[in-house]
């Protein structure tokens, strides 16, 4: 297996792993989506709001603001205090905040962090309120994956994309460019009377490049041993560290199969 | 009613960014070049920038402001 990376631009991550199964990169691709555990807003008491929105609405926004930290945090029903709450499974947040003016938006930046999380992204509009209105409330994250709820996806795209080949048969190409006019990527170009391929792993496999041909010249196919992952974190982890951690749960997951596998009776 | 936190597709953070759209349109800017600028690129998060309604602000309107003493 050789890794080598693409580009890490725009926030997103990009990686080209040659050599390997397509199932293993799906199953990257899988965890990544829906089985890292991060936290997330998952109980909002609502102390005082006069705003205009309803408290389900504001507790709703909460939870998908991206968190960062956290670390030590355990899942709740894998700890002692039995799925109540406490400190080692719990970070907690609080806001209190009373708007100066008419229409003040109330940014996720103001959630004060009591506990290991703290909000990623300090921007985020949770309310809105006129002047006098005032927002105060304790908000309480746990660790989870987005298997139970998207607002615990850590990222906003995993894909992976089989490596493209295009094959230009030079032989029979008459260069008429009826390809290179409809190739909606725009990567086939006439260069010193050939026809080239100017970056192919932008082609998007749509092969309607193959369809216009008339002559056959034009075949594209993919190799499904290299493939290339695409990330883009919501920002409460990087992409490199989602990828380490999706290594991690695999791991585990593997571990855990051999360890049942160890409480099998001796085979006779 | 109000901006959604994430794109309902994808899951993008969409929410922070949509203060500096509303006020690059209202300038006459083309939407799709704020977007880009804005680096949304796909589809389902651009179609929410388009097709929302900030309701909220009406709304407000209708809500109890502060008197003179600042007291509701
Ligand atoms: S398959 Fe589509 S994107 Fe790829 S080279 Fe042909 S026309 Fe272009
Ligand atoms: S359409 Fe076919 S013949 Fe024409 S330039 Fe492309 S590959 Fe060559
Ligand atoms: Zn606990
Ligand atoms: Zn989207």
């Amino acid at each position: 297996m050789d890794v080598e990376i693409l580009d890490a631009t725009d926030g997103q991550l990009r990686v080209m792993v040659r050599g390997v199964d397509p199932t293993f990169m799906n199953a990257m691709r899988r965890i990544i989506m829906s089985e890292i555990p991060v936290p997330s807003i998952e109980l909002v008491y609502i102390i005082e709001n006069t705003g205009v929105l309803y408290d389900e609405i504001i507790a709703h926004r909460m939870g998908y603001i991206p968190l960062k930290g956290g670390e030590a945090l355990i899942f709740t029903k894998d700890c002692e205090c039995q799925g109540k709450g406490c400190p080692r499974c719990e970070a907690i947040l609080t806001m209190d905040v009373t708007a100066s003016e008419n229409s003040f938006k109330v940014l996720s930046g103001r959630l004060k962090a009591e506990g290991s999380v703290f909000a990623a992204n300090t921007e985020i509009p949770i309310a809105e309120l006129n002047a006098g209105q005032r927002l105060a409330l304790e908000a309480r994250a746990r660790l989870g994956t987005a298997k139970q709820h998207a607002k615990w996806q850590p990222v906003s795209i995993a894909v992976v994309k089989y490596e493209p080949q295009v094959k230009i048969d030079q032989k029979t190409c008459d260069l008429c460019a009826l390809c290179v006019d409809e190739c909606p990527k725009k990567i086939l170009e006439i260069k010193d009377k050939r026809l080239v391929v100017t970056s192919p792993l932008v082609c998007s496999l749509c092969k309607v490049c193959e369809s216009i041909c008339q002559k056959g010249s034009i075949k594209v196919t993919y190799n499904d041993s290299n493939a290339v992952l695409t990330i883009e974190s919501t920002g409460g982890m990087t992409n490199e560290e989602l990828v380490s951690a999706a290594t991690d749960v695999l791991l585990k997951k593997c571990s855990s199969l051999r360890d049942a596998l160890k409480e099998l009776p001796e085979a006779a | 009613m109000i901006i959604p936190v994430r794109c309902f597709t994808c899951g993008k953070v969409i929410a922070d960014k949509w203060d500096q759209f509303r006020a690059d349109v209202a300038k006459g800017e083309n939407p799709a070049v704020v977007l880009d600028r804005l680096n949304v690129k796909r589809y389902c998060c651009r179609r929410i920038f388009l097709s929302h309604v900030d309701l909220v602000e009406d709304v407000l309107q209708f809500s109890v402001s502060a008197n003179e003493e600042g007291k509701i």
